[in-house]
């Protein structure tokens, strides 16, 4: 049974009719357009589909949508202002943190979510805040760099 | 004296950058047309038996579908890309648990996905066999009992060599000198058998694909890393000309060889024509686990003889590789011929590759095309014959690697030889010979090679001079993440002498480019690369040519720069490209360029020329070394410092350039430590992410890339590629560290903590 | 395909719709283990009663006693960065921290874990040696059940149909006890191969065990108390000698699997070095302990 639903997506009120077993992760995509969010397996362990929820990176392949009425999501999509990038993103290009860029909005997800909460991680700090985004195609290292640069402030 | 670049060999963030940052990229999978609808396949739950009947009917009738296809529907071409074995759907048996039997298109997923479970198949089982080497005996059930009757693609004609009436699907010798002349000259000989276990390629993407079709005329959205190949495949069994065929190349969430091949394009355009909608398919991850492709797993014996003084005298290595179900291995296992014995001088060599048909999921190129199976065993071994000869590895490796004009492992002359610079370079980031800070760690270096697609390698480029100045560059390789298209304007660029931000790139459409045979084997920036330039001198020329009757100076006094062309020390009488374009369309016609270039080798012929002849260039030389930390109380082994060391002969883009080997790096770490596809039966036990492992980040170690460029005179701006290369030697090198810290050595991969644990045990006693 | 849900505001409203909807009906507290089974058809419910608004269900309680009550909904994030529990039960802090990943502790529950008893989980391990208790409630009343009772097979547990974990009641943990919990992966994020949580307490010489409690996840068909371990500990001198008992009686106790993470041999060799590295740790904290007291 659909309902019309209000959710608060990169800091709007958007209304979409959702269905109980809708997923976040689902909404997201094919109700809101927003695709930075991907889907990359069925058992929650590639991250591709990484969002963040008030202030927590969650995998929203196991949110359902209408739990997350009244919660702050925000997705890739809401890190550029005005045409401006993120400090993350821009770090994430100066250091060539991608490849084929498939889990790349989850990764910069995943370093806004560190980095809001910890501004100076340690290196440990900010591989552990990836322990549940996989890359195929950059081996990490130059992601963990460009979180750490974000965050040192060098962009 | 080096020339000073403008454009190439800095470290330019990739021109797709921002799009990818904000997420704003299209996959396949975001790719939505009006009416489209969602399909799924239908899969056989058994590795082998007879297909007796299909029963749709509950299928159709479920409210949401709106066609069922099986094999009666579509046309019984084979096709494949390497060796035609394969029809869209099983018509007389399945071959392996997920060979498909049907498809279905609904207005849903959730829907499709239900429907898929309503069609009845009814089996007759067959006996089924699992291990190719059980498979090679003349008892073994048959996979193909037709292969005789089959074709090769184009690309391997000529090099095909199956074994009648056998599961052999290719058997293929390559000799060089006399190997047992060779072993009889030997102080030493040693025998070792190795293998490695299957893994898949888990590109983050899985395989999406949107097709629309009807009887006259198709379009596929796909995220195919070969999208001329895949348009004549199309062509092929739908009976289309290809002119009729379009394929356009979605951004690739990653290949790594796994999307070469089709895998869910013909299904997707069978139910795009008999529902007359688009129809949109994606792999779920368990389907790309259990229902795609992984890696040709080998069995590798390798005799190497030796002299005393540490000199290689004859290798042979039999290389029996697994093919599954379907014979796409028959690359990988081809290529092994020629890369197999390493990057060394050895007067002696011979080498008999094997692919043998199971019941199993298929073999496919991946990353490496069999040779990190080869240089498993071959750098593995070479530690093992260094120790025994109490020599130390590295100096064992720098005595025998070949050197620029020394005969090469194919008996040709081989040029741009880095062999002996990569390993001293390899050996000093390790801190080879330094006393290390802690017991139970060990280092090891190994040397790493791989040869050029020599044939069946072709790309065209043509390049157009827009009104405005700018330039356009039409392409026909994919980018699939390694940032191609960033690299083809850049050599664009160089060679024209704009900047950047004036090339705009079209790659991957096959309505908006000439050929080109794809993006694999390391191959785009030397082939392609090579074109683009071909192609831009040639659009230099017609400039020029308009220029100097523009100017009315001969051709010869002019010059090409800043979006001009100048008289040659009077830059102030020039006409700008603008000028050019404006008069051109005005009067004189279009400004295009055309380019192309590829492998021009003839492999298959090599063993029968006399005489040593240039090799094919664009062999690609490293080397890389490991530290690593064994914990043997848990087997568990820490990889902590990681070094490799090629030579890309220029780095066009060297962000580019550092990522590919940084990631393809530890994918080699990845196949040497956690990955299997574990088989029961037939059946993968572990179609996961939580179950197949792959690194976290949690898991990997500090990561030295190293570039070295030696020029290739035949590559673009001396640039000869990286591609695959850093996949292949770390394993070994994991396998030489674990002895040099522990003592074990270990012959099967993965190097997972059970069996270093065990190891440990039996050295224990 | 889920029908309808209900975001009811008190534990009683839960227990009436759970009763109402019966096979039907099933609770949501996280989600993260329970849409993984419902992507893979393992359950289809038509029902969710989500848990997220009832009052009382998060945060941690400390009774005049020292007896934690810890809410069902408490995440893996928030029971690892209690400083109430840091202080109190470091055994259970470490153990949530280990769970899955960032992501999944972000949003999974403590009682989601133990309900859910998947192999490998690491919470309960370190809750029974804790002696915890789950609280239980139906449309019939409630009750404590002992979390040594808790577990009863692969993914099953003694909850009754329509019957919702509340909270887990952590009777006083003895001050000068140390605990440890360690995970043996061999990649991180994936469910233990071997978790082992070890409290034990010192006589009061440093020399020998007063008490030691062994909690094992990932060898058995259900967490358990490795008892015949324990007891050879009690009382007994603090020596490698010890050990080297402790490790096969902890072999012999245990039942693990093969899967494509480990054959059961490699697992029951791992439970025996985790199970005397977590005691060697643990014995070294508690003599910390007793020097700093």
């Amino acid at each position: 049974m659909k309902r019309p639903t209000k959710l608060r997506v990169n800091g709007q009120d958007v209304e979409v009719w959702i269905e109980p077993d809708d997923l976040l992760l689902d909404v997201l995509r094919e109700k809101l357009g927003l695709t930075g969010a991907r889907r990359g397996c069925e058992t929650s362990y590639c991250g591709a589909c990484s969002v963040i929820l008030e202030d927590k990176l969650v995998h929203s392949c196991l949110v359902l949508a209408w739990s997350a009425i009244g919660q702050e999501i925000t997705t890739i999509e809401g890190l550029e202002v005005g045409g401006k990038l993120h400090p993350l993103q821009e770090a994430f290009i100066q250091y060539g943190a991608f490849q084929c860029g498939y889990c790349t909005p989850a990764m910069i997800l995943a370093g806004k979510a560190l980095l809001d909460e910890n501004p100076h991680p340690t290196e440990e700090e900010v591989k552990k805040s990836l322990d549940g985004n996989l890359c195929r195609c950059t081996g990490y290292q130059r992601i963990i760099q460009a979180i750490s640069a974000a965050a040192a402030g060098k962009i | 004296m080096e020339q000073e670049f403008k454009v190439i060999g800095y470290p330019i963030p990739r021109l797709d950058s921002r799009e990818i940052v904000t997420g704003k990229v299209t996959f396949g999978v975001d790719v939505a047309l009006p009416g489209m609808l969602f399909g799924k396949v239908v899969r056989s739950p058994i590795p082998h038996g007879r297909i007796l009947s299909i029963d749709v009917s509950e299928a159709e009738r479920l409210p949401g579908v709106v066609a069922v296809v099986t094999a009666k529907d579509v046309p019984g071409n084979r096709f494949g890309f390497a060796l035609k074995d394969e029809t869209v759907f099983a018509v007389d048996k399945v071959r392996y648990i997920g060979d498909a039997v049907a498809a279905v298109a609904a207005s849903d997923e959730k829907t499709a996905e239900k429907a898929a479970g309503l069609i009845r198949v009814e089996y007759d089982e067959l006996p089924a066999v699992f291990d190719p080497v059980e498979a090679m005996r003349g008892d073994a059930p048959l996979v193909h009992p037709a292969m005789s009757t089959y074709e090769t693609a184009r690309l391997l004609k000529g090099a095909w060599k199956p074994v009648s009436g056998s599961n052999i699907v290719h058997r293929a010798e390559f000799a060089k000198g006399d190997v047992e002349k060779g072993f009889k000259e030997a102080d030493l000989i040693f025998e070792d058998i190795f293998t490695t276990s299957q893994i898949h390629h888990c590109y983050i993407e899985p395989h999406a694909v949107v097709a629309k079709a009807d009887f006259e005329r198709i379009t596929v959205w796909s995220c195919t890393q070969q999208p001329f190949p895949l348009r004549s495949c199309l062509a092929g069994i739908f009976g289309l000309p290809e002119s009729k065929v379009r394929v356009i190349s979605t951004k690739v969430g990653g290949g790594f060889g796994g999307k070469i091949a089709p895998r869910l394009e013909p299904y997707a355009v069978a139910l795009s024509m008999k529902s007359g909608r688009p129809v949109k398919m994606v792999m779920t991850r368990i389907e790309e686990f259990s229902a795609s492709a992984g890696s040709a797993p080998a069995i590798t014996t390798i005799k190497t003889g030796v002299r005393n003084d540490g000199r290689l005298v004859a290798r042979e290595m039999i290389l029996v590789y697994d093919g599954g179900a379907y014979a796409e291995g028959l690359p990988p296992s081809n290529r092994a011929l020629k890369d197999s014995s390493g990057p060394y001088n050895i007067p002696h060599i011979k080498i008999i590759s094997t692919l043998v048909y199971t019941n199993k999921l298929r073999a496919t190129p991946l990353r490496g095309l069999g040779v990190p199976e080869a240089m498993w065993a071959v750098e593995s071994q070479m530690d093992m014959i260094a120790r025994k000869l109490g020599v130390d590895p590295v100096e064992f490796r720098l005595m025998n690697a070949l050197d620029e004009g020394d005969i090469g492992p194919t008996g040709e002359v081989v040029r741009s030889v880095s062999v002996k610079s990569c390993l001293r370079k390899a050996a000093d980031a390790i801190g080879w010979g330094a006393s290390k800070d802690r017991p139970l760690r060990g280092r090891a270096v190994v040397a790493i090679h791989k040869s050029p697609t020599t044939y069946g390698s072709m790309s065209g480029v043509v390049v157009s001079v827009n009104e405005d100045g700018s330039i356009g560059l039409f392409v026909g390789a994919s980018d699939i993440g390694q940032g191609s298209d960033t690299v083809l304007a850049q050599i664009a660029a160089e060679e024209l002498g704009v900047s950047l931000n004036e090339v705009s790139i079209t790659s991957g459409d096959t309505a908006s480019s000439p050929f080109d045979q794809g993006t694999f084997s390391s191959r785009v920036t030397l082939y392609t690369g090579t074109a683009v330039r071909n192609a831009v001198q040639d659009v230099k020329k017609r400039i020029k040519e308009i220029a100097s009757r523009m100017l009315e100076v001969s051709e010869d006094d002019l010059d090409v720069g800043s979006k001009c062309v100048f008289v040659a020390g009077v830059p102030e009488k020039r006409v700008s490209f603008q000028d050019i374009a404006a008069h051109c369309h005005t009067y004189e016609g279009v400004i295009l360029g055309k380019g192309w270039a590829g492998g021009q080798g003839d492999w298959p012929g090599l063993a029968h020329r006399k005489g040593a002849k240039e090799a094919a260039p664009g062999w690609k030389y490293g080397a890389q070394a490991v530290e690593v930390e064994v914990e043997p109380e848990t087997g568990i082994v820490r990889v902590l410092k990681l070094v490799s060391v090629h030579d890309v002969g220029r780095a066009i883009n060297p962000l580019a350039v550092k990522g590919q080997i940084e990631g393809g790096a530890i994918m080699g770490m990845s196949f040497g430590l956690f990955e299997e596809l574990v088989y029961d039966q037939g059946k993968i036990l572990n179609p996961t992410f939580m179950d197949y492992k792959i690194p976290t980040a949690m898991e990997i170690p500090v990561i030295i890339p190293i570039v070295v460029e030696q020029p290739l005179p035949q590559g673009p701006f001396g640039a000869k590629g990286i591609g695959e290369l850093s996949i292949l030697g770390i394993a070994p090198a994991i396998a030489n560290a674990i002895y040099d810290a522990v003592g074990v050595r270990i012959k099967d991969l993965p190097l997972k903590p059970e069996r270093i644990l065990a190891a440990l045990e039996e050295k224990g006693g | 395909m889920i029908a309808d849900y209900f975001e009811p505001e008190s534990i009683s409203e839960v227990v009436s719709l759970l009763d109402r909807f019966g096979d039907d009906g099933c609770v949501v507290g996280g989600g993260q283990s329970l849409l993984v089974m419902m992507r893979h058809g393992l359950v289809s419910p038509r029902y969710l009663v989500s848990l997220k608004k009832v009052a009382g269900l998060s945060g941690i309680q400390e009774s005049p006693d020292g007896d934690l009550t810890i809410g069902a909904m408490t995440t893996h994030r928030d029971v690892h960065r209690s400083s109430l529990l840091q202080r109190r039960t470091p055994v259970l802090c470490q153990a949530a921290a280990k769970v899955g990943s960032t992501p999944i502790r972000n949003l999974g529950t403590i009682a989601g874990n133990i309900c859910h008893n998947e192999l490998g989980g690491d919470p309960p391990g370190a809750l029974l040696v804790l002696d915890s208790r789950a609280v239980c409630v139906s449309a019939t009343g409630e009750r404590n059940v002992p979390l040594a009772q808790f577990f009863t097979g692969y993914f099953e547990t003694a909850l009754r149909p329509g019957e919702v974990v509340k909270a887990i009641e952590i009777p006083s943990p003895p001050s000068d006890m140390a605990g440890i919990y360690l995970k043996h992966v061999i990649r991180s994020g994936d469910l233990a191969i071997v978790g082992v949580a070890v409290l034990l307490g010192l006589e009061s010489d440093g020399k020998h065990y007063r008490e030691v409690r062994i909690g094992l996840g990932g060898v058995a068909p259900v967490p358990l108390r490795a008892h015949k371990a324990e007891a050879i500990l009690r009382g007994n001198e603090i020596s490698d000698g010890v050990l080297k008992n402790v490790a096969e009686a902890v072999m012999s106790e245990v039942d693990p699997i093969t899967d494509a993470h480990g054959t059961a041999e490699y697992r029951r060799k791992m439970v025996a070095v985790f199970v005397k590295r977590a005691i060697r740790q643990a014995t070294e904290m508690a003599l910390q302990k007793g020097k700093n007291s």
